[in-house]
């Protein structure tokens, strides 16, 4: 679609050829770079304080030092031991030394988790949706993606009460089907069902397949193929830019949410990283801002080492968001 | 039957209801039941359970007397609609002349009324339920327990009563909308029928909400007048609509008066400044009344959340769309820049709000006064200053401006989103074909005139897009506000929703809070028609 | 009106199933065996509070006769536990034993979730006897006794980290500034000394914060309170509290004071000897020495109770952050009871109170220096603080143990801002929030 193009198009304004001859300094090409490395400071100065501050003392960092005198690894240690970030179990059969068994836990591992349940289910969810809105005809369709997009506007305070109600009762009647894998309270069903269903995410989707050409579906009819099949087989293949758009949103919304996991969860069975943190920064003995500080890098560092791997899709996942809509 | 024309149309319509059951159920769930269980609650007086029933009581110490006029003004859209919807029917009905029609219609309005007895019954179950951790106290509180008093709730006097009414209600209109079909077999049918089920639930909902409201207002009436007070509802809510509808009325007529003829405009352009004028005294002499009982700190919730919204949007679009601009000039390293201007975005508001709590902290040390010491401005309290940029400045009163910590926040929210602006409209900008600037150049237009003229105009559906989004999220904003407020500045910058917040959790009055709640999305509601419409026009979808 | 019907028929089975759960429970002859029992509490993990709660678990859940299980839960701090309560109580699935402030505990035993301590403490099968009751400190215990409407007499929660909300003072930092070399005796002579270390080149004033703890403890040293409980209202338009508005504001124009965002930041700036003067909770005692030693902060400094005005003595503010016994079936809440009994016990009282400084809520034990085991605080200092309760110098107040308590806590910050910045005069300020403490203590109470 034109928007792979987003950014990485090759320049058009075609301005560089008019400027004059190459030896001469190009102000006004320094000017953007000088701008631009502005920005990059100050887009990335707080993390770099982030990352400086977690190596010092504690009278350092009272003092905002902007460098640690030496690198106190042990804050990472002591953050580490003081709120389950992640752990790992490795256990080995100590004769053979063959991998027996092995277990990931902790508020990183969880987080993980609870995006790919999110994503997973919301993609379930909203495919069919947005490609009924799309691409077939049914009576009251325009009204019922109004009635779908007001609920966009709703502040999230309404939501709180009723939505705790909500899953309180449903987890109860699911549990009493499924048995207690079936809870939905400090269960993955409370973080991730109520997100399933993403107005945004169906509003995006719809815009894109309604770009797909009406000939593909002309054609698909042809040889017999339904909605069901002409989705799965034609559409779906097309659609890895949006989809990769609501995994993007999935991660950076699971991973900031706060507020909802702190009140579905009572222990850190699936308790996320943003309510790790929020406890150990909020904890009621003098936290110390150095800890608070490795203990906030420990919380970046996946999502930031997720970004730098699939970058291209990040960014350009986001630009698909203000395209045609 | 199947591969008949009338067999497609009814197996499309139920795929595609099949399609959208998943999404349906789980934003009936968790999107629309919200709201109306918020509208519910907030005609009582409820704290973590429901208490009694208050009327509008909520929405009179929220908004004073202005909660009543809201009232009226919400039942008399609920008028409106349901007439557009039934002109829309009548039109229906006398352009195609398919047969069955009377019948559609009759059973529309049989449908929206058991809609109506299903919501009925809902909220009078809803409460019993709720009140089941109650009825468990002092036992052994197993899951069985509870679902066997979830059972008994359905059969508790009222409930019962109630959901065999709805049963029937469901049932008739099964039976009638089966028959429509069964008999006529039209798609288009099924449009009369909803049409005039959602007509019906509209005129009986709006009924109702009128019928509140005028009881509630004669309640507060006579309630002030054995006080020996008089309270001037009805003419504030004569005075007000009055002054809205005129100020509406002048936009509308200068809307015209610009397109208009020269003779006609001078004429249009006195109308609408008079009405203008008129209007707006109207509402200048009769708000500030209608509101005088209104809850202080909402209303300046509400403030808070403007200028929130207008310090932050402008500037982080502005911005956005600047550094945009500038990597979609020849440069090199253009990934890279992209890459590192993201990085705010996606990193969590709980790691980085800690940063900048060091950053824009009081002490002589913070990063943020060293910089001032530079140029050789004093040091501030940042994110402890109470005091407005007016005060700090020296400025009169009605400049006041928000306060410096909540200038603090807005920095935050606008460090943290300029990198998903720029993105954005960098993708908007990759959409201009390349042609357009080249036939400009030849035309011997300059940077900035090609900017104006072509980039903006080409923009304008991102520039729209990405306004909508922020303005949304500005109102609803909470996290950012939340993490980085501290009590010396006290409510300077709780926004709407971060006092509803405060609301719900200190004193857990959910049936206040919720009306509250209630009144801030009917708000942004409003905000974002009224952007659609203003904006909206303005946009170029070349 | 057939909804008011309905509320009316709700309200008459609400108060049918109320009066059926506070009537009279039996809990003679329950069997309490094979309980497990949840407890919420607040303490962060691998501090020496929650290494020390873990080992009492472990050893009652190993010894304990009726094989009573105790599952702890870490749950953040105060605020998170109040946030959690709101759902637990919306669901109905409670946790047996939950941390919190009287105040917390009384929003939640109005809403008909908190046991009633007494019953059990008197009960003759599971109860403590009264010769064995005397060897308690009721002085402390007695903060959660409700004795106003609608408790009236009910004891809402078993105190459990009982500590002071003191006055620290850096005598070095006293005597550099030309002063004795002692802790300030009246209120006016603290000011002085802070509005002197406010205008030297070296030090700062006072670290001052708008949160209502400290507040409540300045207003006590004018002799005040913020609720008076025999006439059963709250009193901010008292002359104490404005003296104490006063006070602030005045301290802050004229550079005596400064005020501070970061929790604990004040006692941070303490230990690092930037300033002479600080309050905060007697539990912060460790984090300070440590602060202290490795800011390399040789200063001499004392714990004490807070100067008063003038006429007035000496006073300190207790903090008693307690643990509520939730409803539950009554097996479950004798086994919960059983553990708190446990908790009360000598060894264990010696145990917890050595490990963290915490004062014990019994009479008959003594802390020695070879029981005390927390390794950041000096065992002299942990007698210096006791030292505080028990010579009876110090007229010691509470904050109200009201759930309005907890939304009253929420408005004072706002009004403590707005009065110190200038926005508006004192009088005005407090007379609004007064109308609307009393508008919460009204509807809430």
């Amino acid at each position: 679609m034109v928007s792979d193009a987003a950014g990485m198009a090759p320049p058009v304004t075609g301005k560089a050829p008019a400027e004059g001859p190459p030896k001469q300094i190009d102000w006004r090409r320094l000017g953007i770079y000088a701008v631009l490395f502005a920005g990059v400071l100050i887009a990335v100065g707080p993390f770099l304080w982030m990352i400086s501050a977690s190596f010092m003392t504690l009278s350092e960092v009272s003092l905002t030092r902007l460098l640690p005198e030496k690198l106190l690894w042990e804050n990472y240690a002591t953050a580490l031991r003081r709120a389950n970030f992640l752990d790992i179990e490795l256990a080995t059969d100590p004769s053979s030394g063959v991998l027996q068994s092995f277990g990931v836990s902790g508020y990183i591992w969880n987080s993980v988790r609870i995006t790919l349940i999110t994503v997973v289910g919301s993609l379930l969810v909203c495919i069919p949706a947005a490609y009924a809105f799309a691409r077939m005809k049914f009576i009251g369709r325009n009204f019922i993606f109004a009635l779908f997009l007001s609920t966009m506007m709703i502040p999230g305070i309404v939501m709180l009460i009723p939505h705790l109600l909500t899953v309180i009762w449903l987890g109860r009647l699911s549990e009493s089907i499924f048995g207690p894998a079936g809870a939905w309270f400090n269960n993955w069903p409370a973080l991730t069902i109520p997100f399933f269903a993403s107005v945004f995410n169906i509003f995006l989707l719809r815009q894109f397949f309604l770009q797909i050409p009406m000939d593909l579906w002309e054609a698909a009819r042809i040889d017999g193929a339904g909605h069901p099949r002409f989705l799965v087989s034609v559409v779906l293949p097309l659609s890895k830019a949006p989809i990769m758009t609501i995994v993007t949103l999935g991660f950076i919304g699971s991973w900031n949410a706060l507020m909802w996991p702190l009140l579905v969860t009572i222990n850190d069975d699936w308790r996320p990283i943003a309510v790790g943190l929020s406890n150990f920064v909020t904890a009621d003995t003098p936290g110390d801002l150095n800890l608070q500080m490795a203990a906030s890098v420990i919380t970046v560092i996946p999502i930031l080492v997720l970004y730098f791997i699939a970058q291209k899709q990040f960014t350009e996942g986001i630009a698909q968001t203000g395209i045609k809509s | 039957m199947l591969n008949t024309r009338r067999g497609r149309i009814l197996i499309e319509n139920l795929t595609a209801y099949l399609f959208l059951a998943p999404a349906g159920c789980l934003i009936v769930l968790f999107g629309l039941f919200p709201v109306a269980f918020a509208f519910f609650v907030s005609l009582h007086r409820w704290r973590r359970f429901p208490d009694e029933y208050v009327g509008l009581a909520n929405y009179e110490k929220a908004l004073g007397n202005l909660g009543y006029i809201l009232f009226f003004w919400l039942a008399l859209l609920g008028f409106t609609a349901a007439l557009m919807l039934s002109r829309r029917l009548r039109t229906r009905l006398r352009e195609t002349n398919a047969p069955g029609q009377g019948s559609a219609a009759l059973a529309g309005v049989i449908s929206g009324y058991a809609a109506l007895l299903v919501i009925d019954w809902f909220f009078k179950l809803i409460p019993v339920i709720m009140l089941i951790p109650r009825q468990v106290r002092g036992r052994d509180t197993s899951l069985a327990l509870f679902m066997e008093k979830f059972g008994e709730s359905f059969v508790s006097p009222g409930v019962y009563e109630a959901g065999n009414l709805m049963l029937v209600g469901l049932l008739c209109s099964m039976v009638v909308v089966g028959a429509l079909f069964w008999r006529f077999r039209s798609a288009a049918n099924g449009e009369l029928v909803i049409l005039s089920a959602i007509m019906t639930t509209l005129l009986v909902a709006s009924v109702f909400l009128l019928r509140l409201t005028i009881q509630e207002t004669e309640l507060a009436i006579n309630a002030a007048r054995d006080e020996g007070e008089s309270l001037p509802i009805w003419s504030q809510l004569v005075f007000v609509s009055a002054g809205i509808v005129l100020i509406a009325f002048a936009y509308f007529i200068f809307q015209r008066g610009v397109k208009a003829l020269d003779n006609r405009r001078f004429a249009l352009l006195v109308l609408g400044g008079v009405s203008l004028a008129v209007g707006g005294y109207m509402l200048m002499a009769e708000a500030p009344a209608a509101l005088a009982a209104a809850d202080d700190d909402l209303l300046q919730g509400f403030w808070v959340t403007v200028m929130y919204a207008s310090g932050t949007v402008p500037v982080q679009l502005t911005i956005g769309l600047l550094l945009a601009y500038l990597l979609f000039q020849p440069i090199r390293f253009r990934s890279f820049f992209r890459m590192v201007y993201f990085i705010p975005y996606i990193t969590p508001f709980v790691a980085t709000s800690i940063v900048f709590r060091v950053i824009f902290d009081a002490g002589q040390t913070a990063p943020a006064n060293r910089m001032l010491a530079l140029v050789g401005i004093e040091p501030q309290r940042w994110i402890l200053e109470r005091s407005t940029l007016g005060d700090l400045l020296g400025l009169p009163d009605y400049l006041a401006g928000p306060a410096l910590a909540l200038v603090v926040i807005m920095i935050y929210s606008t460090w943290t989103y300029i990198g998903y602006d720029a993105v954005i409209f960098l993708a908007g900008l990759g959409n201009i074909p390349g042609e357009l600037y080249e036939a400009a150049r030849i035309d011997g237009a300059n940077g900035w005139r090609i900017f104006r003229h072509i980039t903006l105009p080409l923009l304008s559906p991102t520039i729209f897009f990405l306004s909508l989004v922020a303005i949304i999220g500005t109102f609803q904003a909470f996290t950012q506000i939340w993490i980085l407020r501290t009590g010396a500045v006290g409510n300077r910058v709780n926004t709407a929703s971060v006092y509803i917040f405060d609301e719900l959790q200190n004193s857990n009055r959910y049936g206040y809070a919720s009306s509250m709640a209630f009144v801030l999305f009917a708000l942004i509601l409003l905000m974002t028609l009224f952007q659609n419409r203003i904006m909206g026009r303005r946009v170029f979808y070349g | 009106m057939r909804k008011l019907a309905l509320i009316a028929i709700l309200l008459l089975l609400l108060g049918l199933s109320l009066a059926q759960a506070q009537g009279d429970i039996d809990y003679e002859g329950i069997d309490p065996s094979g309980q497990t029992v949840v407890y919420w509490h607040q303490y962060s993990d691998d501090s020496s509070q929650a290494n020390t709660m873990t080992a009492l678990i472990e050893d009652f859940n190993a010894n304990n006769e009726y094989g009573i299980t105790v599952e702890a839960h870490h749950q953040g701090h105060y605020g998170t536990i109040e946030d959690l309560m709101n759902t637990a109580i919306l669901s109905g699935e409670l946790p047996n034993l939950v941390a919190g402030y009287a105040n917390a505990v009384a929003g939640w035993a109005n809403e008909g979730v908190v046991v009633d301590i007494n019953l059990l403490l008197n009960s003759p099968a599971w109860g403590i006897p009264a010769e064995e009751q005397a060897n308690l400190n009721f002085n402390l215990l007695d903060v959660n006794q409700l004795d106003f409407a609608p408790f009236y007499g009910m004891r809402v929660a078993w105190a459990n980290q009982n500590s002071l909300n003191v006055f620290y003072t850096n005598l070095d930092i006293v005597e550099a500034l030309g002063f004795e070399r002692r802790v300030p005796e009246t209120l006016a002579e603290f000011e002085e000394i802070a509005c002197a270390a406010g205008a030297s080149e070296d030090y700062q004033g006072y670290p001052l914060d708008t949160g209502t703890s400290h507040f409540e403890s300045f207003v006590a040293a004018h002799g005040g309170a913020i609720f008076d409980s025999e006439a059963g209202e709250y009193i901010f338009e008292s002359d104490e509290v404005a003296a104490t508005m006063e006070m602030f504001t005045r301290m802050l124009e004229n550079g005596c004071a400064y005020l501070f965002a970061e929790r604990y930041q004040n006692t941070g700036d303490f230990s690092i000897g930037i300033t002479p003067f600080a309050a905060g909770s007697s539990a912060g005692i460790p984090f300070i020495t440590w602060d202290a030693a490795a800011a390399e902060m040789t200063d001499e400094w004392v714990a004490t109770s807070f100067p008063g005005a003038e006429g007035v003595g000496r006073t300190i503010q207790l903090f008693v952050p307690s643990q509520a016994i939730l409803t539950a079936s009554p097996e479950a809440e004798v086994a919960t009871w059983l553990f708190v009994k446990h908790l009360a016990g000598s060894e264990a009282q010696l145990a917890w109170s050595g490990a963290t400084g915490y004062f014990s809520i019994r009479n008959d034990i003594e802390v020695t220096e070879a029981d005390f085991t927390e390794p950041r605080m000096p065992f002299a200092r942990f007698i210096e603080v006791l030292g505080i309760l028990q010579d009876g110098m110090a007229s010691v107040y509470a904050s109200p143990g009201l759930p309005s308590y907890s939304a009253v806590r929420g408005l004072l910050p706002n009004t403590i801002a707005e009065v110190v910045n200038g926005d508006v005069a004192v009088a005005d300020a407090l007379a609004e929030l007064n109308a609307d403490a009393s508008e919460l203590h009204e509807e809430l109470d």
